[in-house]
């Protein structure tokens, strides 16, 4: 099961809420410097799913492993120390710091942060704030920050921990047409040339479609479908599941 | 203007350099009430200082921290009374302090901030019944007497002076380099987001009860200082809830989260105390009660941060008719 270049196995992962099957024996692998996008109608337990791998919520069952280590019972902070990073859906910020302390904390710690003096967590913060394009705005504190801004604030604190394996819950929710389109490029950029492996949870169908190189598509806690662009387009339950059952049979009628 | 003044380096250590030398040098030219009413404002200072360790820059309030300043006088007290010096046996009672910290703090700082300010309170009731219970080792009811210093009143006076004052700069220091280091970083982040802190690697348990030991050792040592100097301290005194609760509202006054707020909060209070409350024994409480609330209600962050704001403001303003 674990192969050589698997950077995340996730087993038969569980977790109930109550009767609510949140997640439901959920099985997927993601290979070293893959871009795989996750999607699914609201509710559909990605969120749950990111919370269950990082170690925020306990596993009612499953398993999870990262670069051939189990990590089911690892807890958060543990798992940012190994490299794996995240984003928040609602956006986390450090309030009462400046857009800049809040990157630096993120350069403080994390994967690679222990032997960085706070003048090189600066460093860092600043090429992180760059590569997000809020540099301009790293006196700021949070509280002044627009929603897209606070998004690009959470991918800039989390790129400042050094990951392995990025995980990104809707950083593109309430940004521009154009706006997508440079954090398209920013992830793509992320995981071509700074070869970090990302998973990126995302509802713009169109974002998720032109730079994943595999989806995994979740519905009532299942996995319902995995594979490229251009199948997960094409797949029947998929559109069902987007789109609704009545959809599907006039489609079928008609055609 | 002003503002000016305190950003230019030079100054604000010519400033500070000349407040130093002026509180090493007072207790030669005043009278020994002075001495002790000063000594009693830097131990305030002290205690309130190592209490806005956990509230402005952690933000957890522990109600009961004054369990440290007890167990500091008490482990102190017992120990010299078995002829152990005065240091060590204030180091003992930071020993101890940590010790409970690592006992209780694991287990109850994983909690969120109102559970760990209750706990902190029964944890102060079960020590300070140990206390009075264990008469072999502390007297009990009777209280516990600590040797006397052989010297006359007033030598003795500036001895607990320095001794405050040095303990009351080392809080100072410590606060300022905490600020600055990663540790402080690891702290403001828990105290802003709890959960955006486990995500980007801190350990927030340990952090948690890292700045709590830091905090007890702070207070264990004002309390080892306060029973010499006091030379006997009963449960009643030492243990007393109030203590915390007045280091509280004196940071709150001052400003919490600010390096000279709990100092400035602190020398009104002892002040207002004594030149005003004193008169009026019955109302103390009640009118402590009345300042909190205004406070809290007219200067939000305290007063450091209403001095910075208004600073800020003229500062504009200045501009604003400059331009
Ligand atoms: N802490 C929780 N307690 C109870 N139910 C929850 C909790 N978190 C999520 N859920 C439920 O689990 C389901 C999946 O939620 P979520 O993972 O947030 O979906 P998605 O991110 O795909 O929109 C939803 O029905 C949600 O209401
Ligand atoms: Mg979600």
């Amino acid at each position: 099961m674990k192969e050589n270049n698997a950077e995340l196995v996730v087993k038969t992962l569980s977790k109930h809420f109550g009767a609510l099957r949140a997640v439901d024996e959920v099985s997927f692998e993601v290979k070293r410097g893959e871009l795989v996008g996750l999607i699914g109608p609201n509710g559909a337990g990605k969120t749950t799913l990111l919370n269950l791998i990082t170690g925020f919520l306990s596993k009612t069952k499953g398993e999870v492993f990262f670069q051939e280590r189990d990590i089911t019972s690892t807890t958060p902070d543990r798992v940012a120390k190994i490299g794996i990073a995240r984003t928040f859906q609602i956006t986390k910020p450090l309030v009462g710091m400046t857009v800049e302390e809040n990157v630096m904390a993120g350069a403080l710690f994390g994967r690679a942060g222990r032997p960085r003096s706070i003048e090189e967590a600066r460093k860092k913060a600043r090429e992180c704030l760059e590569l997000t394009g809020m540099l301009d705005k790293k006196d700021l504190s949070v509280g002044q920050l627009t929603i897209p801004d606070m998004k690009r604030l959470e991918l800039s604190r989390a790129m400042a921990t050094d990951p392995h394996l990025l995980l990104l819950d809707e950083v593109m929710a309430g940004l521009r047409p154009t706006e997508i389109d440079e954090a398209l490029s920013l992830i793509k950029k992320l995981n071509e040339t700074m070869n970090i492996t990302i998973i990126f949870i995302e509802h713009v169908m169109r974002a998720v479609m032109s730079i994943s190189q595999r989806i995994i598509v979740l519905d009532h806690g299942k996995k319902i479908a995995e594979g490229s662009p251009e199948d997960i387009a094409r797949n029947p339950l998929v559109i069902e599941a987007y789109l609704g059952k009545k959809y599907m049979e006039r489609r079928k009628s008609n055609g | 203007m002003l503002r000016q003044l305190f950003e230019n380096k030079k100054i604000r250590i010519i400033g500070i350099s000349a407040i130093v030398l002026f509180l090493m040098g007072i207790p030669w030219l005043i009278t020994g009430y002075w001495v002790r009413l000063l000594t009693s404002i830097f131990m305030y200072a002290t205690l309130s200082k190592a209490i806005d360790l956990m509230i402005g820059y952690l933000g957890y309030v522990p109600f009961g921290n004054v369990v440290f300043f007890g167990l500091g006088a008490y482990t102190t007290g017992i120990a010299m009374s078995h002829g152990i010096p005065f240091p060590l046996a204030m180091v003992m009672g930071a020993l101890i302090s940590i010790m409970v910290c690592i006992f209780i703090g694991v287990p109850v700082l994983r909690l969120r901030g109102h559970y760990f300010a209750v706990a902190t309170v029964g944890l102060n009731g079960a020590i300070m019944a140990i206390a009075l219970n264990a008469t072999a080792l502390t007297g009990g009811a009777m209280g516990l007497t600590f040797p006397v210093l052989p010297a006359p009143p007033e030598i003795i006076y500036r001895y607990f002076y320095y001794m405050m004052f040095a303990l009351m700069v080392a809080a100072i220091i410590v606060s300022i380099i905490i600020v600055k280091s990663r540790f402080g970083y690891a702290v403001r982040s828990i105290k802003a987001n709890e959960e955006a802190a486990r995500a980007l690697g801190i350990n927030t348990t340990v952090t948690k009860t890292a700045i709590w030991i830091i905090s007890a050792i702070i207070t264990s040592i004002a309390g080892a200082i306060y029973g010499f100097w006091m030379s006997y301290i009963s449960t009643m005194d030492v243990f007393n809830i109030m203590i915390g609760v007045t280091c509280i509202l004196m940071t709150l006054l001052g400003g919490a989260g600010t390096i000279i707020g709990p100092i400035l909060g602190a020398l009104i209070f002892q002040f207002l105390s004594e030149m005003v409350w004193s008169q009026f024994l019955e109302f103390h409480l009640g009118i402590l009660g009345v300042i909190t609330i205004l406070v809290i209600f007219f200067i939000p962050g305290g007063l450091v941060a209403s001095l910075k704001e208004s600073f800020t403001r003229a500062k504009v303003q200045h501009k604003e008719a400059g331009s």
